[in-house]
């Protein structure tokens, strides 16, 4: 009967900190509105976006230089499409993502800068000023200034005294970066078809011979042949262990600020003639973590959704979804606990800063290491630090999620038993500090009274 | 009678500090006591000792027969440190703290409106907690510590901070749930209001009780009572005769202002306040009284008297 009343003290706790937390309209906005609006900018607004052209370039452009083979050369690039590299590499990126919607030939609208240029060769380079007046009166829209030495093929080994000669391209201050890039482009290929011609080649061949296949990476299981997405499953183990991070952090923030307020707003001692310390820490505790599941269920769903709508469900197993709600839950009790204990320490928020210090950098350690775990997860230090508290949690999802083959079983326990360790060990720890910490008021308390705190009877 | 509190010598020290030295205490059901004493003096520790939010080094503590972390439900408690949530509204304040005092939800929204109606908040329900004035919020306080309908209500200065109005209100809805048979103790600096309320006063002093009884009782300890004499003419006769009296111990003539001031023994086979015949006596053999006034001690002199040294000790310490 006196356990049943003390678990719906609990439960009541626990639903006054998720109520006035998560069921706000600042909070909903953040966790459920930015990652619908997110999700339908990604899905909706985005490619629309994507797809739209840029202003047009029109205008007169003025290339200076004595042949006059450049200028006839961009007439010509001009009349068959500017060969646009970076748009069509993000081209193809996007379309071999399943379900993008984007032929291979598609380019990006934002890339795509329509023209309508005239070309004018000047062949008397002592006539540039004459041509810059008339760029700032606006006559023309830009000088290109060509110099002999350009249209030659640089030297194969070149000495030491060798300058690279440069294209100078003058344009109006009104330009627009887009503008300038496709004005860039069209005059370096022109640039280097006319090198191509004078060495007696056929750009037209080069062009076909140096341009990148499409790749596709088949992974050989023991069930069969998948699909692989390297670049994403390089940045899918990062992701989560981010999402962990950062909802564990948030979430034992809210513990923490909570604790404050309820110091600061000299509620705490009210709320202690109804229900025992531990009783109040294990509500908020517990009404966090549920603030704590609902983002992950929000952020965390939707990656999970957008990957099956792409056809990359197999990026996230069922095995390392448990195994990551999991350490979710060791990851969030252990931060949670601590951030309880020193919101009950001190009274105010700035005093908080102090004694999280040491504890955040500990906790911030699986950020600096994520490049060395991630890039080889089975490594002697990925499985040590895999294997140290606090760094249990987010450092094994890392691993899991980045490995290509499963960890061994008898990683994966330890782990589990090691985080569960921390978090009773925790509990433990800060259940003592808590209890004593909830009715101080005044300075926060140094490492030496903490201590003293924790040995209490 | 069983005994609501029972304390038996109980310290508790912080650091170098005794805030409380061995109190024994026994408050009996029913009753509604005053729990007087200088800042300091270990009101508050002992309250919060009495309800388990601390805990004391040496002695037990027994709050309805057990524990007060196995009663919390049967205790209703207003510390000194007053608190709401401040973006929390009433209502909704009000039903988390009965629901956390074990109160089930079937009915707690009239419970709810009947005692705000009855601390004269009618309609402030919907109200965010910091809309509330601050006497406003003491009262919603007061509530939140009664609204289980408690078996022993324990409030920590509850006046502080009322004005007159507020004041009475509470102090009389204070004696209304006590004739209702609970068992209260409040502590308080507002002497004369613990002197209208209680039936018993408990008064502590540098963590130790000084003072234990009925007002009756602490009355008839703390006789002699004093007589305010006022008159024209000349003072000194009467004052020579006064000072030969035996039942008269001090005596003070203030001349200017025609008045003598004297303090009797305390006669133990008489205990109501009465002035002796031989002292009447006295002053018929003198002309131009304009009055004479008998002055039972108050609790404010009692309290001067008792923790005054001490306080003056203390400054002269610091």
């Amino acid at each position: 009967m006196r356990q049943g009343k003390g678990i719906n003290k609990i439960v009541q706790v626990a639903w006054r900190d998720f109520r006035y937390t998560a069921l706000t309209p600042a909070f909903l906005m953040a966790v459920v509105g930015v990652p619908l609006l997110l999700g339908v900018a990604a899905l909706v607004i985005y490619p629309i976006l994507l797809a739209q052209e840029t202003s047009v370039l029109k205008g007169r452009l003025v290339v200076v230089e004595q042949t006059g083979e450049v200028a006839t050369l961009v007439e010509e690039v001009l009349e068959r499409g500017i060969h646009n590299e970076i748009a069509e590499e993000m081209a193809k990126a996007i379309s071999s993502l399943p379900g993008s919607g984007l032929s291979g030939d598609q380019k990006l609208g934002f890339m795509n800068v329509p023209t309508e240029l005239e070309v004018e060769a000047i062949r008397d380079p002592g006539r540039i000023e004459e041509v810059k007046a008339s760029l700032r009166e606006g006559d023309c829209i830009a000088i290109a200034v060509i110099s002999p030495a350009l249209i030659e093929v640089p030297p194969e080994e070149p000495g030491e005294d060798y300058e690279a000669p440069s294209l100078e391209l003058f344009i109006s201050p009104e330009s627009p970066p887009q503008h300038v890039a496709t004005l860039e482009q069209l005059l370096l290929e022109a640039l280097a078809e006319s090198r191509a011609i004078n060495a007696g080649y056929d750009y037209q061949r080069i062009r076909r011979i140096l341009e990148t296949p499409l790749m596709k990476v088949v992974r050989i299981t023991e069930s069969g042949e998948e699909g692989d997405h390297l670049k994403l499953r390089m940045i899918v183990p990062v992701v989560l262990m981010m999402l962990l991070w950062t909802i564990s952090f948030t979430s034992g923030n809210y513990v923490l600020t909570t604790t404050i307020e309820e110091k600061s707003n000299k509620v705490m001692e009210v709320l202690l003639s109804a229900v025992s310390p531990m009783q109040l820490m294990a509500g908020k505790i517990l009404g966090q973590a549920a603030v704590a599941g609902l983002m992950l269920v929000m952020y965390g769903g939707i990656a999970v959704l957008g990957l099956f709508a792409l056809a990359m469900g197999d990026l996230v197993s069922m095995n390392l979804l448990v195994l990551s709600c999991a350490y979710f839950v060791i990851a969030y009790f252990t931060i949670a606990t601590l951030m309880a204990a020193i919101g009950s320490a001190v009274t105010e928020l700035r005093d908080a800063q102090s004694l999280m210090g040491p504890a955040v950098v500990v906790l911030c350690l699986p950020l600096l290491l994520w490049i060395p775990i991630n890039n080889n997860p089975s490594s002697t230090f990925a499985v040590v630090a895999g294997l140290t508290p606090p760094l249990v949690p987010f450092v094994m999802t890392l691993r899991v999620a980045a490995s290509p083959e499963p960890l061994p079983a008898w990683e994966i326990i330890t782990s589990l038993i090691l985080g569960g360790g921390t978090v009773v060990f925790m509990l433990w720890l800060c259940a003592r500090i808590f209890r004593i910490g909830v009715l101080m008021q005044g300075k926060p308390p140094s490492p030496v009274e903490l201590l003293r705190w924790i040995r209490y009877r | 009678m069983s005994d609501a509190i029972t304390l038996g010598s109980v310290t508790k020290r912080y650091g170098s500090l005794t805030a409380v030295d061995g109190v024994d205490l026994c408050i009996p059901e029913g009753s509604l006591c005053g729990f007087l004493g200088p800042n300091g003096a270990g009101k508050s520790t002992t309250i919060r000792m009495i309800m388990s939010i601390i805990y004391p080094d040496d002695g037990t503590i027994s709050v309805l027969g057990g524990s007060a972390l196995d009663r919390k439900d049967g205790i209703g408690y207003l510390p000194e440190e007053r608190g709401l949530y401040r973006k929390m509204r009433v209502g909704e304040f009000l039903k988390y703290i009965a629901r956390l005092k074990g109160i089930g939800s079937v009915g707690l929204t009239q419970r709810v409106d009947q005692w705000l109606e009855r601390m004269e908040l009618p309609g402030v329900q919907r109200k965010r907690c910091q809309e509330l004035s601050k006497g406003m919020q003491q009262k919603i306080q007061f509530i939140a510590s009664v609204i289980h309908d408690p078996e022993l209500i324990i409030l920590d200065e509850p006046f502080s901070g009322l004005d007159p109005v507020n004041a009475r209100l509470l102090g009389r809805t204070v004696r209304e749930i006590h004739e209702s048979g609970r068992t209260i103790i409040f502590s308080t600096h507002v002497l004369h209001q613990a002197e209208q309320i209680c039936d018993r006063v408990i008064m502590i002093n540098r963590g130790r009780i000084v003072l234990d009884g009925s007002m009756p009782e602490i009355r008839r300890q703390f006789d002699p009572r004093s007589i305010r004499i006022k008159a024209t003419g000349n003072l000194d006769s009467l004052a020579q005769r006064l000072e030969e009296h035996p039942q008269i111990r001090s005596l003070e003539t203030q001349s200017e202002e025609g008045m003598i001031e004297l303090r009797m023994e305390h006669e133990e086979e008489t205990p109501e306040p009465r002035i002796p015949s031989s002292v009447l006596d006295c002053f018929n053999q003198q002309d131009g009284i304009c009055t004479v006034e008998l002055r039972q001690p108050t609790l404010d002199d009692i309290f001067v008297e008792l923790v005054g040294s001490t306080i003056e000790d203390l400054d002269g310490d610091s």
